[in-house]
């Protein structure tokens, strides 16, 4: 009877820290990405990305794709109707969950993540692993992420007269300040 | 025989001119002009959820919106400043909406709970679709904005 007590109690302490897991939402936050090749190096940044992590480790961001701002409006116009066809997919998103350190808990000071989680571009969702920093103070996180992916992996074409200025490879940065989680009213 | 030799070498001129122009054409800054829709942001929303997602994206994405609401936070930057609104609507809603620094100047006349007019690109809307989403509002994103007075 006592052995029963125990693992209720055991539990409930657990599912209690699930549900009252703190969220931490962005207040600000850029996602940037660049493509290199021999011939071409030009980046895009985001100022939009509206990135979300609880203190147990789950991580979510969602992009609008078409905020991604470019130098040149010629390469954002081909990026968002013939790359990414933002009209049909004006999202791109990451869901997953911090699986290094073991059993992740947010705390005070700075860590070394592996994140795990689907990433969906373009409509077509893939798994990735992405290393990244947690920086903890007493009222902020920052977050810093880096990780590529290949544009193929995400059926996204390069026409092949750009094959040359486009890298299959696209190198992404993910850097956010979040803080608790606030209610409007 | 001379003047057409003239004429092509005007017309290819004028093509990598034109070629050169659109290429090095810089990404506008702010969404000026006069705007596509003036729409509430409830209705937006509303039209968001209702309507088919890529009739919706179709009509309204990458077009220049003026839409009102409160300032809810005031963001502002030396490479990218921010406002978000709170539409009057509905807790889980929240509207983005980004300025170019340029615009820095009349977003410090802004203090939080002050109605405001803006005219901006509309980026999209993503509605979670997960009920364990983190992420659990609706967000509504603009971009290169102006405030209207």
């Amino acid at each position: 009877m006592k052995k029963y007590s125990i693992i209720l109690l055991m539990a409930s302490i657990f599912f209690i820290g699930a549900a009252f897991s703190q969220v931490y939402t962005s207040s600000e936050g850029s996602i940037r990405f660049v493509s290199k090749t021999d011939f071409e190096e030009f980046e895009a940044v985001n100022h939009q990305p509206s990135v979300a992590m609880s203190s147990n480790g789950k991580v979510q961001f969602r992009v609008p794709v078409n905020s991604f701002e470019f130098e040149k409006k010629l390469m954002q116009t081909h990026f968002q109707e013939n790359y990414m066809e933002s009209s049909k997919f004006p999202n791109a998103e990451f869901k997953g969950t911090i699986i290094e350190p073991d059993n992740f808990k947010l705390k005070d000071g700075k860590q070394e993540v592996k994140v795990k989680g689907i990433m969906e571009i373009h409509g077509v969702v893939k798994e990735i692993e992405a290393t990244g920093t947690i920086k903890k103070t007493k009222n902020e996180v920052i977050m810093f992420g880096n990780f590529d992916i290949l544009l193929s992996d995400y059926k996204i074409n390069i026409p092949k007269n750009n094959i040359n200025q486009i890298s299959n490879t696209i190198t992404i940065h993910l850097e956010a300040k979040l803080e608790p989680k606030k209610s409007k009213n | 025989m001379k003047k057409v030799g003239l004429i092509i070498l005007i017309i290819v001129a004028i093509a990598i001119v034109t070629g050169l122009f659109l290429w090095f054409q810089p990404t506008s800054k702010v969404a000026d002009g006069e705007a596509d829709f003036q729409i509430s942001i409830e209705a937006l929303v509303n039209e968001g959820i209702e309507t088919d997602d890529s009739l919706f994206n179709d009509k309204y994405v990458d077009k220049v919106i003026q839409f009102s609401g409160d300032v809810y936070s005031l963001n502002i930057g030396d490479s990218q400043s921010e406002i978000q609104l709170d539409p009057n609507t509905d807790e889980t809603v929240i509207v983005r909406a980004s300025f170019d620094p340029s615009q820095n100047s009349d977003l410090k006349k802004i203090t939080e709970g002050d109605s405001v007019k803006c005219q901006c690109k509309f980026n999209g809307i993503s509605i979670p679709r997960d009920p364990d989403d983190l992420l659990s509002e609706i967000i509504v994103t603009f971009s290169r904005c102006t405030i209207k007075k």
